[in-house]
């Protein structure tokens, strides 16, 4: 692999960098390739497909239908599919409609991104307190640093489901905004686990040290010095919770605890559940909501595993 | 290998404790966080839902005198305290008069044994393919091969227990769509026909809860690998000429699994909440069975009573690796804490 | 010290050696063809500066390169056994019973979730055989064809406590884990365990650079010891002119992956053959005379592109035209001491006088 050159110059100096460098050294710099890997670009792209179908499909779809009852169209099964009273499906409802005759089409486009807004709700609140409590604890150590470990670690060992489903059996009627609020009840511990360990690691650093010694404020420090490096981190953190917050609704909705004002992919799928869809084969009604949670599930874990490799450089280009 | 530091097991003693006493207190605290008398509302609610409550006169005196009702607050609560540490969590309200404790001890065991069966499952197996994900004599095809296993991953496990539901019980037929066993038919015992219904019924439920969180470990393992195969004593090994399955056992799996199994703890509430959802779908006779139960027919008591227990139960099984811990990090156990 | 001369036979022949690193844009060229040899008994100090490719050599005899290094080309025959003609297996069971590594930076070296002698016994089981017909030829040569029995746990024990005291560690160090050890104590716990298998050869790493000096004394002073004692040959890396010249009986000056100068330590230090290595001398400090420090810069031409020539022409303050174009065959300018400078010609009579003398006399 030599390549052919002429005599060095005794007197040239040392070759230029490369072009391709980052442009500073050490810091983090959003130039950086990493950015771009398969994985990150394939989940983003399938998560601002599922939201943008949320947004712009109400221009293009009836929603209403979602909650509307069509009773002339009843357990109709999805386009080119009979079920099993023998009736073809149309493109009325291109999606099929479940027992009441709600159209499955609008239930996804209304119930998709709703899932997803309860997610990113709950897990901005996580990420806001995890960030203030990772940074309190991991920056300051002593005995504030051990109490919101304690309290994290409390909150973490909990089933959260469990006292989910305490709270929501008591509580008559959910909205969507109050689901989230809960639901973030439980997701900081983990922001703040992982933000109080990079916390940790970086005060210890070189740059850190050099920031204090030259008498930076301690909120100076950490917004302008270590924040800016812990920006995969907290994507990351943020993803992790969105998905947990997920689970959690999802499983809260297919008992029945969900909100019941508005269509979820979870509801959708206990009503099924509850009305036999299963056993008398009415795949379609819990099948597109479970599908389409599924594929939410892929690109949220997709997204995480690219932000993966770009906090971790050793997992760069390996499979 | 070694014994538990006095500071490691009093902090993750106290740990337990206090995690219990929390979530005895905010389930103390959140059906008395609704107006008015909880015992009227829960059978009001009953009433509600599923017509008349029989015998809710004597249901709402009874229980006024068995939790004080008609005490203060902070009296019922140290009341309420005494009866959780004798395991009394009182009546159910569905099913009047069992006790709650009876309801929970009939579907303990089924759970159980469910969660240790996929607990163990996931971590070895997980573990085991991340290892070998990574291993340099691992053939190509296994390599290329273990990532289509994972698809799975990271789908709730509920999905994945509608899936496997309808489409291996009901459209395939190959195993059965509900209960631990053919009710019925098999007499429970040391026999073989019952252990052949046990697993023929637990089959789905717990594959459904193996393949969706395997694929966490196998991600994870396969990182701390990479991370070990780095370390100075990695080259060490090669220089010593040690055989290749000694080395991966010995200096590699044994030092990568450490963080696993910290992590481990962390994850094993989504573990239990995941399952009571499976157990849910396949009306397996474990505790998700009896929550369902209890949320349609608002038997308050008995949700109550059976998340606390379960939320327990997942602080014993986090104290339990704690506390394993110790034994397989030498740094823990021989000299201090870190 | 000075006696190595009554055992000349060569224990490790190195010849030609390339060790090269891929990268996007090109090799690295880290080891550009070496040759030397280690004769029985003695330490051979291979010295240099950081990046010079010393460690990379070391690894290339050890047959430890990863990719994206490779070994090009090149001959290392370790007690005429050719190392790169070997199959895995023979190379791996090879290992450590006749060539063995004592680590640089020790503080990682050893497995951390096995007790000392957990580390040193697994290596000697595994070379039972091996261990066995090394320690009977060290012995008087009594190797009557009987099969190699296997150890006793108790024989086992006793073997390893016995390394253990031999390197000046007290017995309790058996049964602790290496987090529990100092850094001195880490690193005779390793040359306990390279000399478990009575080796032919052993290559410590720097394995004095990570240590303060009072504990370096002790651990030099174990592997003279090791020397001294067994017989065993070593090759010391290092960057520690004055270590080396308490240690090694020949030192090996690199640069840039060449071999610049092979001498024993007396004419080392006394004349130094190299432009580079004069450099390197006149860089260690003196207690007894003040000079100024002459400031000398790193590497400054590019590892994939050596120059054609001489490969020290960017840096030698007494370049001359034909380095640039003629790169220098190492001469043995006087006994003892090899040189690869075109400023040495050689005579008429064999003899080799320096053209800087000539210069000055004209």
């Amino acid at each position: 692999m030599t390549t052919s050159q002429p005599p060095v110059d005794v007197a040239a100096v040392p070759p230029a960098p490369p072009e391709d460098a980052p442009r500073t050294m050490g810091r983090f710099n959003i130039w950086d390739t990493p950015w771009f890997n398969a994985r990150l670009m394939t989940g983003v792209g399938i998560i601002t497909a599922i939201l943008l179908m949320g947004v712009v499909g109400q221009f293009f779809w009836d929603v209403g239908m979602a909650t509307e009852r069509d009773r002339t169209a009843r357990f109709a099964p999805p386009v080119g599919f009979t079920n099993f009273r023998g009736e073809p499906g149309s493109w009325a409802h291109p999606l099929g409609t479940n027992n009441l005759g709600h159209d499955m089409l609008a239930v996804a486009l209304v119930g998709a991104p709703n899932t997803f807004l309860i997610g990113f709700i709950a897990a901005t609140i996580g990420l806001g307190v995890g960030i203030v409590l990772g940074f309190t604890g991991g920056f300051l150590g002593g005995w504030i640093d051990d109490f919101i470990r304690l309290i994290s670690d409390v909150t973490l060992t909990i089933p959260a489901l469990m006292v989910l489903i305490v709270l929501n059996s008591v509580l008559d009627r959910i909205s969507i905004t109050t689901m989230a609020l809960i639901i973030a009840a439980f997701a900081w511990p983990r922001a703040t686990r992982q933000i109080r360990s990079q916390v940790l690691t970086m005060r210890e650093s070189g740059y850190v040290q050099m920031a204090r010694l030259s008498g930076a404020s301690t909120f100076g420090i950490m917004f302008k010095e270590m924040l800016p490096n812990l920006i995969p981190y907290l994507f990351a953190s943020f993803i992790a919770g969105a998905t947990g917050a997920i689970l959690a609704a999802v499983g809260l909705e297919t008992l029945g605890l969900g909100p019941q004002n508005v269509p979820t992919l979870g509801g959708t799928i206990y009503d099924a559940y509850r009305g036999s869809a299963l056993s008398a084969n009415f795949w379609w009604w819990w099948g597109i909501p479970t599908v389409l949670l599924a594929v939410m599930f892929v690109g949220l874990l997709l997204v995480n595993l690219g932000l993966d490799e770009i906090a971790n450089p050793r997992l760069r280009g390996r499979k | 290998m070694g014994k538990i530091p006095r500071s490691y097991l009093l902090r993750r003693l106290g740990i337990f404790f206090l995690t219990i006493w929390f979530a005895a207190t905010i389930i103390f605290i959140i059906p008395r966080l609704a107006p008015g008398d909880p015992i009227s509302a829960m059978v009001g609610d009953m009433t509600q839902a599923g017509g008349d409550v029989e015998n809710s006169q004597a249901i709402i005196e009874g229980w006024r005198a068995r939790f004080g009702l008609d005490k203060s607050l902070p009296e019922q609560y140290v009341r309420y305290l005494g009866n959780l540490l004798t395991l009394d969590f009182g009546y159910s309200i569905n099913a009047f008069p069992t006790p709650v404790g009876e309801v929970i001890a009939r579907a303990l065991p089924w759970t159980l044994s469910l969660l240790l069966l996929a607990m163990v499952l996931t971590f070895a197996i997980g573990n085991f393919l991340g290892a070998i994900l990574m291993w340099r004599y691992t053939p190509r095809l296994v390599k290329m091969f273990i990532p289509v296993t994972m698809v799975f991953t990271s789908i709730p496990s509920v999905l994945a227990a509608l899936f496997l539901l309808y489409n291996f019980a009901y459209v395939l037929g190959w195993f059965p769509d509900a209960n631990a066993y053919n009710v019925g038919e098999v007499v429970p015992g040391f026999n073989l026909a019952f252990i052949g219904s046990v697993i023929r019924h637990g089959t789905l439920p717990a594959l459904a809860i193996i393949l969706v969180s395997f694929g966490y470990w196998t991600l994870g393992m396969r990182g701390m690998m990479i991370t070990v195969e780095g370390e100075d004593y990695m080259q060490l090994a090669r220089a010593k000429g040690l055989a290749p399955f000694y080395v991966l056992y010995r200096y590699m799996i044994r030092n990568a699994i450490l963080p696993q199994v910290t992590a481990f703890a962390i994850t094993l509430g989504t573990l239990v909440s995941g399952q009571v959802l499976v157990e849910y779908v396949f009306q397996y006779p474990g505790m998700g069975k009896v929550i369902y139960e209890a949320i349609l027919a608002q038997d308050f008591p008995v949700i109550q009573g059976a998340s606390f227990f379960l939320i327990t139960m997942t602080a014993l099984a986090v104290l339990l690796v704690d506390l394993l811990y110790p034994y397989i990090d030498p740094r823990i156990s021989a000299g201090g804490e870190s | 010290m000075t006696d190595n001369n009554t055992q000349n036979r060569t224990v490790l022949d190195v010849k030609d050696l390339r060790v090269y690193y891929e990268t996007p844009r090109g090799d690295v060229k880290a080891v550009d063809g070496i040759s030397f040899t280690l004769r029985e008994g003695e330490i051979l100090g291979l010295v240099g500066e950081s990046g010079c490719g010393k460690s990379t050599a070391a690894m290339g005899v050890l047959q430890l390169i990863s990719p994206p290094g490779r070994i090009v080309s090149g001959e290392i025959n370790l007690d005429g056994t050719d190392l790169l003609g070997l199959t895995t297996e023979q190379l791996r069971q090879m290992r450590w019973s006749r060539l063995a590594l004592i680590p640089q930076g020790a503080m990682n070296s050893l497995n951390p979730t096995m007790k000392i002698h957990q580390q040193i016994a697994d290596v000697i089981r595994q070379h039972e055989k091996a261990a066995m017909v090394n320690l009977a030829s060290k012995n008087g040569g009594n190797d009557d064809g009987k099969p190699a029995q296997r150890m006793s746990r108790a024989e086992l024990k006793t073997r390893i406590l016995e390394l253990l005291q031999w390197v000046g560690l007290p017995e309790r160090i058996y049964s602790m884990y290496p987090h529990e050890l100092s850094g001195g104590m880490k690193q005779r716990a390793c040359i306990a365990m390279a000399i478990a298998l009575n080796p032919s050869v052993i290559i410590a790493d720097e394995s004095t650079s990570a240590l303060d000096v009072v504990v370096q004394r002790v651990v030099a002073q174990t592997m003279l010891k090791v020397k001294l004692e067994l017989g065993v040959s070593m090759i010391m890396i290092g960057h520690d002119m004055g270590l080396m010249a308490q240690m090694a009986d020949r030192i090996v000056v690199m640069y840039a992956g060449n071999i610049v100068e092979i001498a024993t330590v007396e004419h080392m230090f006394k004349n130094p053959g190299h432009p580079y290595t004069q450099l390197l001398i006149e860089s260690v400090p003196s207690l007894k005379e003040r000079k100024p420090l002459k400031i000398t810069e790193g590497i400054t031409h590019d590892p994939r592109n050596p120059p054609p020539g001489c490969i020290f022409q960017l840096r030698c303050p007494f370049v001359m035209d034909r380095c640039h174009t003629e790169k220098p065959l190492r001469q043995e300018i006087r006994p003892g001491q090899e040189v690869a400078c075109h400023l040495y010609e050689e005579q008429a009579d064999g003899s080799y006088i320096d053209v800087r003398d000539v210069v000055e006399h004209s």
